[in-house]
């Protein structure tokens, strides 16, 4: 275990003030999971406090005023964390470079200025936006008090520009440490001013609702799970977290008007955070997906599937019918060993976190 | 054996300047990044170019080949502006030439000296379609009404309603009344909004407002500000995309994001004796990098200066510049009683005013306004209120900058003493409910102090001795908690002054 990871885990689905979220409070439960899977995370679950919506304390109908979590519960379960971090650090100062602090929001949020990131607490709502927790000022606290080496911040929510919503910092005394050089990472849903957005039921009903979770979060679990793997490492850190998902959500996302674009910031961008390390062969196996090439119908001849080194994957007969074949993520190419290639997207194609199939 | 592959080198040069390029490789990762241009030698293999603009993008796939010179100019990304500028996929001829002749024929009369423009238009696919403008006016400085903008006063031409005046040079004020239609996230009320417009002697600014294609009526927060000299009026087709470019820019700011290269820089900085908005907005660009160039952005402000020596935007700049560099000598500017146009340079004016109280006057509009800004695109706007400059603090307490300063720093004075009275009040009968309390600048500080009260157990266990709130509160200075809350230290003032004569009492 990571015994000296810890971790606030939020998930607010309830905002009597605004409106009502349907996957925030199952996104942090999913991201908790995570984070106490001993091959995943590995976080001891004393280290981690989860602040999710509780339907006794907030059920529907609740006026605003009385909706939890608040802003004072988070700050609470906050100062938990660092206190016992501090307490142990000062005991054993070399466990300083094995701490770690998870922060995972999910719910409405908003961006009064470019930096910042702010989850809403449930007791927001119009003219009460500074009921809010920010992820900048929160930030900025623990990159001075320096009682965790590496800060890890992941945001699933919008980053609306509204009024002039106050963003008070911690109520802590200021503490100034200077252990060493930490390490930040923001992952946040969205870029400044833009929205993120959850998954929708199929109209046909067939997935379940518990399934559906914000896309930011999806692509993130699905990322630390292993699809993220940096393959000539085997490890997932955050460069490659960061571009998983990043992908991954303007896929999950194209078919909205404005595709969700998640932005991570890194700091400094060398050395990474890992995640994982030496993640086990037969799960970067395990990251492949079926992907079935569809030929027009008019079309039999010899083709060729280039991988993104234009090194020859395999080839295929279109007269044999569609073409299954087991990749990665990645960019791909088929071709027409002879001749002028005229498929669609002139046969490129992308796989990123999913099966798929791919109509030339 | 060497497994050497002969690298690739990739040319690719945007249509229009401040575009932005990625070349993005097999895995995803951005391998090159550039404004306007790239060039960069690659190893073989397949790559996508990505072009964006603000949020809206498109991806191109490519093929590298060992040894192979790829080179794309003109790349380019169909661009929707709010003014209506050629080049823009939705800017029509029948727009653009009306605009050009509205802007120099005026059709109202609001003053002398400078003028006033304002363009309603449509800037969807459907941009012949009734264009409802009745929640609309055009106010004074003290919210008096100037022009009700009835339809029948105005030059209508396909989709397009335009208002121009001669106009004293001075702040207005554009309000809609309806800038947020009733929805469930708004509990049923529409939402009004105000933006302010500034009119500088022998310039006209010209104020295109859109009529987007989901909403019923024109809005006021994805407007666009440009500035002409009354001489010359608007430019459709100015030929050097300089207002296109200045579109981009904006879709920058609206994401809080510097996207502007040196050589737009140049043509924004050019085109400034032309266009003084277009010099502000690029030196607000300037501010918004990591690494500002100073020199170019001093540059720019005093050229602005030299031109519109009165324009509240050019002081915000001079003062955001200073406390950006963390200059803390006295700014000697015009204080600010009408806030700038832009939202940014009114945040760093109201950052700097902790620094420098009396920097935004107090009682002013620049000062009431504060705590009603609704951040929502690159212009300020607020929430319509009553405004009066008679209410408020004393002005004999804002007359004297020295003395604000003496209050504002020293613990003994009469307005330190309010915040020890406060903070007693606050220990004794407890925090008040903020959720209550109807006027922004007072919740702003009451929910400071409820936060405090709240955390004290939290406080005590860090300080490990507990300290009386009242020693710690007044220990605060007021530019402290100015500068925590957002607020001109005016306003501040100004509600710890209510809230210890009225009490907690001023309930929604």
């Amino acid at each position: 275990m990571n015994k000296q990871h810890y971790a606030l885990v939020i998930g607010i689905d309830r905002y009597p003030g605004i409106s009502d979220l349907h996957s925030a409070r199952k996104d942090a439960e999913s991201f908790f999971n995570w984070l106490i899977d001993p091959k995943l995370g590995a976080v001891p679950r004393k280290n981690i406090r989860l602040i999710t919506t509780d339907d006794a304390e907030t059920p529907p109908g609740t006026p605003r005023r009385k909706a939890k979590p608040v802003r004072d519960q988070v700050e609470d379960a906050l100062f938990e964390l660092w206190d016992m971090c501090r307490t142990h650090i000062t005991d054993e100062p070399a466990d300083w470079f094995n701490s770690r602090l998870y922060v995972f929001g999910s719910g409405h949020g908003i961006a009064p200025n470019p930096q910042e990131a702010a989850l809403l607490m449930a007791n927001a709502g119009p003219d009460h936006y500074g009921k809010n927790f920010s992820y900048a000022k929160y930030l900025s606290w623990f990159q001075k008090a320096q009682f965790f080496h590496e800060l890890v911040f992941f945001a699933d929510f919008c980053r609306e520009r509204i009024a002039n919503a106050p963003l008070l910092g911690p109520t802590w005394t200021e503490i100034n440490n200077h252990n060493g050089n930490l390490l930040t990472v923001r992952g946040l849903a969205t870029y400044f001013g833009d929205l993120a957005f959850e998954e929708e039921p199929d109209d046909d009903d067939t997935v379940n609702p518990d399934e559906l979770r914000g896309y930011f979060t999806k692509a993130l679990l699905e990322g630390l799970n292993g699809q993220a793997i940096d393959p000539d490492t085997r490890e997932i850190n955050s460069q490659s977290l960061a571009t998983y998902v990043t992908e991954r959500v303007r896929i999950l996302t194209k078919h909205r008007p404005k595709p969700q674009v998640p932005f991570f910031v890194a700091e400094p961008v060398t050395p990474t955070v890992t995640f994982r390390k030496n993640v086990p062969p037969h799960e970067a196996v395990a990251q492949r997906h079926t992907v079935t090439i569809i030929f027009p119908p008019d079309f039999a001849a010899e083709v060729v599937l280039l991988d993104g080194n234009l090194k020859k994957i395999d080839t295929h007969s279109a007269a044999d019918g569609n073409w299954v074949v087991s990749l990665g993520n990645g960019l791909y190419r088929v071709a027409p060993t002879d001749g002028e290639n005229t498929f669609a997207n002139a046969g490129f194609f992308e796989i990123i976190g999913a099966e798929r199939n791919v109509e030339l | 054996m060497s497994s050497y592959k002969k690298q690739a080198t990739v040319m690719l040069k945007t249509a229009r300047t401040p575009l932005e390029l990625r070349l993005i490789n097999h895995r995803f990762e951005t391998v090159a990044y550039g404004v306007g241009t790239i060039k960069k030698k690659v190893a073989p293999g397949l790559y996508q170019i990505e072009v964006r603009s603000g949020s809206t993008s498109k991806r191109e796939y490519i093929e590298l080949k060992p040894g192979e010179i790829f080179e794309k100019t003109n790349i380019d990304l169909p661009i929707q502006t709010i003014a209506p500028v050629s080049g823009a996929i939705n800017s029509h001829e029948t727009h653009g030439y009306p605009t050009e002749h509205i802007t120099k024929t005026p059709n109202r009369h609001y003053g002398e000296g400078g003028r006033l423009v304002l363009i309603f238009r449509n800037v969807g696919q459907d941009y012949q379609k009734p264009i409802d403008i009745s929640t609309f006016e055009l106010l004074d400085t003290n919210f008096k009404l100037i022009d009700d903008l009835l339809p029948e006063n105005a030059t209508t031409d396909g989709g397009l309603i335009g208002f121009s005046g001669d106009a004293n040079p001075g702040g207005y004020v554009l309000r809609n009344r309806t800038e947020w239609e009733p929805n469930r996230s708004t509990q049923d009320k529409p939402m009004g909004a105000d933006l302010p417009i500034w009119v500088e002697p022998d310039w006209m600014t010209i104020v295109f407002i859109p009529n987007l294609e989901d909403r019923s009526v024109p809005s006021l927060r994805f407007a666009s500000i440009h500035m002409a000299p009354i001489w010359a009026g608007f430019y459709y087709d100015d030929g050097s995309q300089i207002n296109a470019a200045v579109e981009l820019a904006l879709s920058g700011l609206r994401q809080g994001r510097s996207v502007i290269t040196k050589s737009m820089l140049s043509m924004l900085l050019n085109e400034k004796f032309t266009n003084p908005m277009l010099g502000i907005i690029g030196a607000q660009a300037i501010l918004l990098q990591a690494n500002p160039n100073w020199n170019l952005f001093d540059t720019v402000r005093r050229n602005l200066k030299k031109i519109i020596p009165n324009h509240p935007d050019v002081t915000a700049l001079f003062v955001s510049g200073k406390e950006r560099r963390g200059n803390e000598s006295r700014s000697r500017v015009k204080k600010l009683d009408f806030p700038p146009m832009l939202a940014e340079g009114y945040r760093g004016a109201i950052e700097r005013d902790a620094e420098e109280p009396g920097l935004i006057v107090g009682n002013s509009l620049a000062d009431q306004a504060a705590s009603r800004l609704y951040q929502q695109g690159p212009w300020t706007l607020w929430k319509p209120f009553e405004f009066s400059a008679e209410t408020g603090i004393d002005a004999s307490l804002l007359e004297d900058i020295a003395q604000i300063e003496r209050m504002v720093s020293s613990p003994t004075t009469p307005l330190t003493d309010n915040v020890s009275q406060l903070w007693r009040s606050v220990e004794k009968e407890g925090a008040p409910s903020t959720g209550t309390l109807s006027d922004p600048e007072v919740r702003y500080v009451a929910e400071f102090m409820q936060r405090t009260a709240q955390n004290e157990s939290t406080q005590g266990a860090v300080r490990g001795a507990k300290q009386s709130y009242t020693d710690e509160f007044t220990t605060i200075e007021i530019k402290t908690l100015s500068k925590t809350i957002g607020l001109p230290v005016s306003s501040v003032m100004r509600a710890i002054k209510t809230i210890t004569e009225q009490g907690f009492s001023n309930k929604e």
